[in-house]
């Protein structure tokens, strides 16, 4: 089987990978670390001020490491222009080297798709500590006078917690029933 | 999460619903392979062309 070079889908793909993690990842942790700056400045104004830092500093972390990951993981992926720019025009190679180059390029891109996954499960965990966080910040503290909006805030922040792990699972959700009808369909 | 896709011609279920063209993993659908190693891939066609 002749195979060709790897490439992403849809082609934007890691451009927008990019910047989530060159980008967001670093605000969204700098936005956690400041606020667990002002809750352990003002514990007292907080209903439950541990809680809140716990899932503030484990969004920083996952932030960090979802940056970290996908930084590592961008040293893998190349297209056949790179190739060609740092090894001349393909069609001067033997097909050895070029067969070579095609495997390499093959292998990086799994590497470059595993160290994804793992940074996109980060910066995922890091969103919903965020939500997590940003909830229990909101929560009124006991002796609030009017704390209904304030609860409605919180609960709205929540319910992130539930939305995204659904959106997340849907298309593997769809992809599984999909591979249960094609085995159904091989079976008959 | 890096979208599943076809180990041989880089399709992913999510945005198509067949393989590209001259993909060697064809005769298979689409979401059956997508997702696998190239050589679990090449089992699968294997299996499914029998």
């Amino acid at each position: 089987m002749r195979l060709s070079w790897r490439k992403p889908a849809p082609l934007n793909w890691s451009a927008a990978r990019e910047a989530q993690y060159t980008t967001a990842a670093p605000l969204l942790g700098g936005a956690s670390i400041t606020l667990l700056g002002i809750v352990i400045t003002d514990r007292d104004k907080f209903r439950w001020p541990g809680p809140t830092l716990l899932a503030l500093a484990l969004t920083a972390l996952f932030m960090v490491v979802a940056m970290v990951l996908g930084i590592l993981s961008r040293q893998y992926l190349y297209s056949r222009s790179d190739v060609e720019a740092w090894w001349g025009p393909l069609s001067e190679m033997s097909d050895d080297q070029h067969e070579e180059l095609i495997q390499d390029q093959r292998m990086h891109y799994s590497r470059y798709v595993r160290l994804e996954r793992k940074a996109d499960f980060c910066y995922l965990s890091g969103i919903l500590c965020l939500a997590a966080g940003s909830s229990l910040t909101l929560a009124p503290p006991a002796h609030a006078a009017a704390p209904a909006w304030r609860w409605f805030a919180a609960g709205t922040t929540a319910t992130l917690i539930v939305v995204l792990p659904l959106a997340r699972t849907m298309p593997y959700i769809r992809n599984v029933m999909r591979n249960l009808q094609a085995d159904h369909h091989d079976s008959t | 999460m890096p979208p599943r896709q076809c180990p041989a011609c880089d399709a992913a279920p999510s945005e198509r619903a067949d393989h590209y063209a001259d993909c060697p993993l064809k005769d298979v659908p689409l979401a059956q392979v997508a997702g696998l190693t190239l050589e679990q891939a090449e089992a699968k066609a294997a299996r499914w062309r029998a």
